[in-house]
């Protein structure tokens, strides 16, 4: 499902600072992975690199069987909007556009799946899986409290189906009682839906929601 | 979803656009009602004078002559004797000769002596003769028929008893209480300078200047002088023949000049200030493009987020950069549509007060095809202006 090998990157503006240095790294289909490690060492980075944003200075980046790192930038977005969903630390949403319209706008970039009547019904089941009550669903997003912020996140993050969810610290804004709910919501969806997870989190707390950990200052060795 | 999205977003920042909204708005009404009075006023006076093939007066500019003649503008230089237009007007190539007397006023409104003849030659507009919408045209000495203007604005009907006052000012002192003037026409509405107009015979202005308690209405006769004259030739071949044998009469001297070659060299005067006008409102327009461009690059720091996130969602650089852009469109077109609604609204309301005060006869504006060619202007210029805010939005997305 994900496969790097020989990877380096550095930033532009620093070439003679290796960021990401990875010489073999794999995930299999439906695997859920937490990566953890202290601040600074490249997770972001890393994550910018798996979802197509950055391209490598060396390396393959093999995402879905396609090679990330020889493809056209056009090309990474539209493959990213197909296959790839991302849930941020923080402003998962547009905040003038209410939960429904925001993962209507997610489904836009997904060219191959056009927006069909029925997928408004799907995104409505979806929100009330999400614990998101129809009340919630027509108010301006930045009037949602932030555990409903994330999970509305999450649905927009899945509709398109994608076969791999990116998460970067979704929980780290969330209390205790938010941070379970949210993964019990988040892991039910994603194994129903054979979505491999890419989570990052200091919270070593939430391992019992993975398959497999990982260190991840020892997947990268800068 | 582009639009959609960039409705919402402007939506969202209510304060600030609505600010660049009225400035732009402000903006293309001032464009529009440049370029609306520009064409109103060119009509007006093309609308003026028709048929006309030449208008006679003392020696002065083509310009002065044309102005004070038609549009009752200005003043008259000198006099023409009424011995010149008897031997003018008997020449064989004259088929008509309007004799016109310029100089004297009602509340402001200018009147003029003139024969029968005005009423059967003069014609405006595209060939259009004078109609009456009331009465009949004068008869007698103290007859007057009045334009539809002077009608509407002073409440006159027919039979109404009105003095005259020498000079062309409304509070001139020399009223002419002793010979009261009957209306007995009204003139129907032709949005010429005609419309503001009294018109009374010859004899009437003598009557008027004469000012003598002891004057017999009955045998009053032609005045000596008149102001000027409006020619129409059998045929057009000779005009430039007859205006150059008039303007060498050695008798008097006198102008003959060509209403539209004297209108055109008004155009030529009046076009350095037109055309000033209208780069006045384009910069006025400009300004406020950059204005739009300025409220949309400052937003654009406080909402990096959004614009990373739709990038993670997949919309390629090129549909944030069409975003920005659609936004700046989207207050050019209301604008636009805010400011033909708005010239609509003026120019309906100060129809009236334009015509009576300036003489220019205004019609209401409507969208018309040299609106749509101002709007694609419009909206092309704003595309220009919105490269920068979208530049910035383009590469603050792309750089993730």
């Amino acid at each position: 499902m994900i496969e790097l090998s020989d990877v380096v990157f550095k930033y532009a503006s620093r070439p003679d600072k290796t960021v990401i240095n990875i010489s073999n790294w794999k995930v299999g289909p439906a695997e859920r992975v937490l990566l953890h490690g202290p601040s600074g060492t490249g997770k972001s980075t890393f994550l910018n690199i798996i979802s197509g944003f950055f391209v490598p200075n060396y390396g393959t980046v093999n995402i879905c069987g396609k090679r990330l790192d020889k493809m056209h930038t056009s090309k990474r977005d539209r493959f990213r909007a197909e296959n790839i969903g991302y849930v941020f630390q923080q402003f998962n949403l547009v905040p003038f556009l209410n939960a429904i319209e925001n993962v209507k706008l997610a489904m836009h970039f997904q060219p191959s799946k056009n927006m069909r009547r029925s997928d408004l019904d799907d995104i409505k089941k979806l929100l009330q899986d999400l614990n998101i009550s129809k009340s919630e669903w027509l108010i301006p997003s930045r009037k949602l409290s932030i555990g409903q912020q994330q999970r509305v996140a999450i649905a927009r993050a899945i509709v398109g189906k994608p076969k791999i969810l990116i998460a970067d610290e979704p929980t780290s804004a969330l209390d205790s009682k938010n941070i379970n709910n949210f993964m019990t919501i988040l892991n039910s969806l994603v194994t129903s839906q054979n979505i491999t997870l890419i989570y990052v989190s200091h919270d070593l707390n939430l391992s019992k929601h993975f398959t497999r950990i990982e260190d991840f200052s020892r997947v990268n060795i800068h | 979803m582009l639009i959609k999205l960039a409705i919402e977003s402007l939506k969202d920042r209510k304060e600030s656009i609505i600010l660049a909204l009225v400035g732009m708005t402000i903006s293309i009404f001032v464009l529009f009602g440049v370029e609306h009075i520009r064409q109103q006023t060119k009509k007006s006076f093309v609308n003026a004078l028709s048929g006309t093939d030449l208008i006679i007066g003392a020696r002065t500019s083509n310009i002065n002559l044309l102005l004070y003649s038609v549009f009752r503008l200005g003043s008259p230089t000198n006099n023409i004797s009424w011995n010149s237009f008897k031997k003018i007007s008997s020449e064989k190539e004259i088929e008509w000769a309007i004799p016109i007397s310029l100089g004297d006023s009602h509340k402001s409104f200018p009147v003029i002596g003139t024969t029968i003849n005005y009423f059967n030659y003069f014609k405006y507009g595209a060939d259009r003769s004078l109609s009456l919408l009331q009465g009949t045209v004068f008869d007698k000495p103290l007859d007057i028929v009045i334009g539809h203007q002077v009608a509407r604005k002073l409440k006159y009907k027919l039979g109404d008893k009105i003095y005259l006052s020498h000079g062309l000012s409304g509070t001139s002192f020399s009223l002419h209480k002793n010979y009261p003037f009957k209306i007995v026409g009204i003139l129907a509405p032709t949005g010429t300078p005609v419309d503001r107009t009294l018109h009374v015979s010859l004899k009437g202005i003598e009557v008027i200047h004469r000012n003598d308690q002891t004057l017999d209405i009955k045998t009053i006769k032609d005045p000596d002088q008149i102001t000027a004259i409006f020619l129409g030739l059998k045929s057009k071949i000779t005009t430039f023949r007859v205006q150059r044998q008039i303007n060498e009469i050695k008798s008097e001297p006198l102008l003959a000049i060509l209403p539209g070659v004297a209108l055109s060299e008004l155009w030529q005067i009046s076009e350095l200030l037109e055309n000033s006008l209208l780069t006045i409102s384009v910069l006025v327009f400009i300004a406020s493009c950059f204005g739009v461009a300025a409220t949309i690059l400052s937003s654009i720091r406080e909402r990096t987020h959004e614009l990373i996130l739709m990038r993670t969602l997949g919309a390629p650089p090129t549909f944030i950069f069409k975003l920005i852009a659609v936004e700046a469109m989207l207050i050019t077109t209301v604008s636009i549509i805010l400011s033909i609604s708005l010239m609509y609204l003026t120019t309906t309301a100060f129809q009236e007060v334009l015509s009576i005060n300036v003489g220019i006869n205004v019609e209401p504006y409507l969208a018309s095809y040299t609106t749509l060619r101002y709007a694609v202007f419009l909206l092309g210029g704003t595309a220009v202006i919105a490269l920068i805010p979208g530049y910035r939005a383009y590469s603050v997305s792309r750089l993730g």
